[in-house]
């Protein structure tokens, strides 16, 4: 088939590989003809270019890019000097001690001068070969993390401090490590992880073992050929340059990519899946899924959810415990205030307050069978107003009535509070979470069984306690409130953009995804 | 030793050059995969020697100038046959560049490409991610919306063309 010159341009324009060497030719041949074609295709190509400029996630810091290839260069002098002075020094010291040595004297000094020869030449040449296949990190931050060194052992890691090919580093429970490489690329291992860093065989790119526990990574736009790898038990993704989260137990590592693309490839059987923005792939001895990230991200116990950003309000019913159903929240509002807006995305509690009868009475056995109580809330507390605020208890969200609470989340003289009802006839437990900032958003997670309280407020830990023990068999059925009442004024003022109630003790790590999930997911307020 | 740039400099050069630079390699016919490899050289070079771009000459005529260098050791790295159809190819759009308007190479191309872009309709954006964003061929966009690949490399080619049109309407009514 004869392409004519459209053709050929609509053809090279996009994709400047396509075209076999006779296309090629002819569009040669056809631009040569008419320049004023040729015009057109390179400011056809110059917009091409711009607009990838624009949307490719790998190409959108590129001043970043050209910082570390200065560095690299910078460094590569350097190193590169250093490294021709000690083997100068090296290859003259013997000259000293042949001298006087009869006929040996002229051979050693025709191969030193060779051996120098040959060091300049290779110090003028090394540069284009690069240092590739060292990898190496330095530490920007540690916390209970350790490195295994081949002789010296297990040694605690410091700022500063570089980490290499072949190094094991483990972080305890708790712990945490940033690692930054020499393109930029970030590392950010979570607690209880084992990770060591190595180089691909095939490719020479940098190659990151995840053993156990998870990371955060923020991956540079790696050179053309030599994607950076992430290698867990179950699984290798392939990164040219986004940023993700893996994370790995026994059975399955998930990974969630936070920007750009990542391919994720199934050791059992090779199979692969690429995992675009906002998605999750998880890869199992039996499974490869791809998902979207959602908040909350594990649903097993969760029996209450109000998404502010769907509009959607669900409680589980302890008659069909396999399904949630959507409730409402009644609202009611205090004297000389508008209703709030609807549709905002999220609870407004500066006019009133929300409640309902229907949650309470469905959350209340389904707390009692299993004594266990996570809750998550994402607010913005207003600043108090002062006749409100002192020493006053300014309910947040609570499973109560007029004259008692089961459970209650409160805010007292800028302070968080959480209160539990433990035993029948005994005074509330009254648990203090820490200071809250106004005016900001906040995620808040707690998660309770007898004997374990913990929370955190945007990812720092408030609280660890084993000294909270008791169940909630005597609890009795009460409202669900969001907000409350103080007189006539709002008694908490703030807003809430997503609740979810577990009757389940969640896990530390469940909670930090569902955080991280959320911010991921959702714009904040 | 060549005398190096004041960081702040070079980083002030690098920030106001760099759309272009890239778009000005693009535009020589280099693919896109490399065109960032070699942008990224041609920055290095000028860090390098700094000292020797004469007074009278603007850093980005500097640039453009190691930029053509560098594309066309970039494509004497081809075989024979292919590297002379790439510089004949690179020849027609150097030539190009001298007769065609200047105004795509000038001035703040990148906010108004920003502006010219939130004007086209979702499908035509749709079409803008899915090659550039998730680096789909037109194969697979063709796959992907049940169409065919010829008629996604033409929407793609209006879709530019029409960017290309909104972009110098916008640069022509700048102040001046």
């Amino acid at each position: 088939m004869v392409m004519t010159l459209d053709d050929l341009i609509l053809k090279y324009a996009d994709d400047r590989a396509s075209l076999s060497e006779e296309e090629l030719d002819a569009l040669i041949a056809g631009l040569r003809a008419a320049p004023e074609r040729a015009v057109q295709l390179r400011q056809h190509l110059l917009v091409d270019d711009l607009v990838s400029q624009k949307l490719a996630f790998d190409r959108r810091n590129f001043p970043a890019q050209v910082q570390q290839r200065i560095a690299d260069y910078e460094r590569g002098e350097v190193e590169i000097q250093n490294q021709v002075v000690e083997l100068r020094t090296l290859a003259e010291s013997p000259l000293e001690t042949a001298a006087g040595r009869g006929r040996d004297t002229a051979w050693w000094k025709i191969s030193l001068a060779v051996a120098v020869l040959f060091l300049v030449v290779f110090a003028a040449i090394a540069p284009q070969f690069g240092s590739r296949t060292r990898i190496s990190a330095t530490v920007e931050s540690a916390q209970s993390a350790t490195v295994l060194q081949a002789k010296a052992g297990e040694a605690l890691l410091v700022p500063g401090q570089v980490v290499a090919t072949g190094q094991a580093i483990t972080t305890a429970a708790g712990g945490s490590l940033k690692l930054r490489f020499v393109d930029r690329t970030l590392l950010e291992i979570g607690p209880d992880s084992v990770v060591t860093l190595d180089t691909d065989g095939d490719t020479r790119g940098k190659l990151v073992r995840l053993d156990r526990g998870g990371l955060i990574a923020d991956v540079s736009k790696q050179r053309a050929g030599e994607p950076m790898l992430f290698a867990t038990p179950h699984a290798v993704a392939t990164v040219l340059g986004t940023r993700l989260r893996l994370s790995v137990d026994g059975l399955a590592t998930r990974l969630d990519v936070l920007e750009g693309r990542v391919e994720l490839r199934r050791r059992a059987d090779q199979q692969t899946l690429l995992v675009s923005t906002n998605e999750s792939g998880v890869a199992a001895i039996d499974n490869l899924a791809l998902h979207e990230l959602r908040w909350p991200d594990n649903r097993t116990g969760m029996i209450f959810l109000y998404d502010g950003n769907s509009e959607q309000t669900l409680v589980r019913s302890p008659q069909q415990p396999e399904v949630l159903h959507i409730t409402r929240l009644e609202f009611t509002g205090l004297p000389n205030t508008s209703p709030p807006a609807a549709d905002v995305g999220h609870l407004d509690l500066r006019s009133g307050y929300f409640h309902s009868s229907e949650a309470g009475d469905d959350l209340l056995p389904l707390f009692r069978a299993t004594n266990e109580l996570s809750l998550e809330v994402v607010f913005r507390a207003d600043a108090q107003p002062a006749a409100v605020a002192d020493s006053s208890l300014l309910p947040i969200i609570a499973l109560a009535d007029a004259s008692a609470a089961n459970f209650m989340l409160a805010e007292q003289e800028n302070e968080l509070v959480f209160q539990l009802s433990l035993a029948a006839n005994s005074a509330l437990r009254q648990i203090r979470l820490g200071r809250v900032g106004a005016s900001r958003t906040h995620h808040l997670s707690l998660a309770f069984r007898s004997g374990q309280l913990n929370a955190w407020l945007d990812g720092r830990p408030l609280l660890d306690t084993a000294d909270i023990r008791g169940s909630f068999a005597h609890w009795q059925p009460q409202e669900l409130q969001i907000g409350g009442a103080a007189g006539d004024q709002a008694a908490w003022r703030g807003s809430i953009a997503a609740i979810a109630l577990y009757n389940r003790c969640l896990t530390e790590s469940e909670l930090e995804r569902n955080r991280r999930n959320y911010a991921q997911i959702h714009v904040p307020q | 030793m060549d005398r190096t740039p004041q960081k702040s400099d070079f980083d002030r050069i690098v920030r106001e050059t760099s759309a272009h630079i890239r778009a000005y390699i693009a535009g020589i016919g280099v693919p896109q995969s490399d065109v960032d490899d070699i942008a990224q050289d041609v920055y290095v070079e000028l860090y390098r020697f700094y000292d020797r771009i004469p007074p009278d000459v603007s850093p980005k005529q500097w640039l453009k100038g190691i930029a053509r260098n560098l594309c066309l050791n970039y494509f004497r790295r081809t075989s024979r046959r292919g590297r002379l159809q790439r510089e004949a190819l690179v020849e027609l759009m150097l030539r190009a560049e001298q007769a065609g308007p200047t105004a795509l190479a000038e001035g703040p191309v990148r906010e108004a490409l920003d502006g010219c872009y939130e004007q086209l309709s979702p499908d035509n954006r749709k079409l803008l991610k899915l090659k550039y964003e998730q680096e789909l061929s037109s194969n697979a966009i063709a796959e992907k919306l049940s169409s065919t690949s010829e008629a996604v490399r033409i929407a793609l080619f209006r879709i530019r063309a029409s960017l290309k049109a909104c972009i110098l309407g916008s640069l022509a009514a700048e102040p001046q």
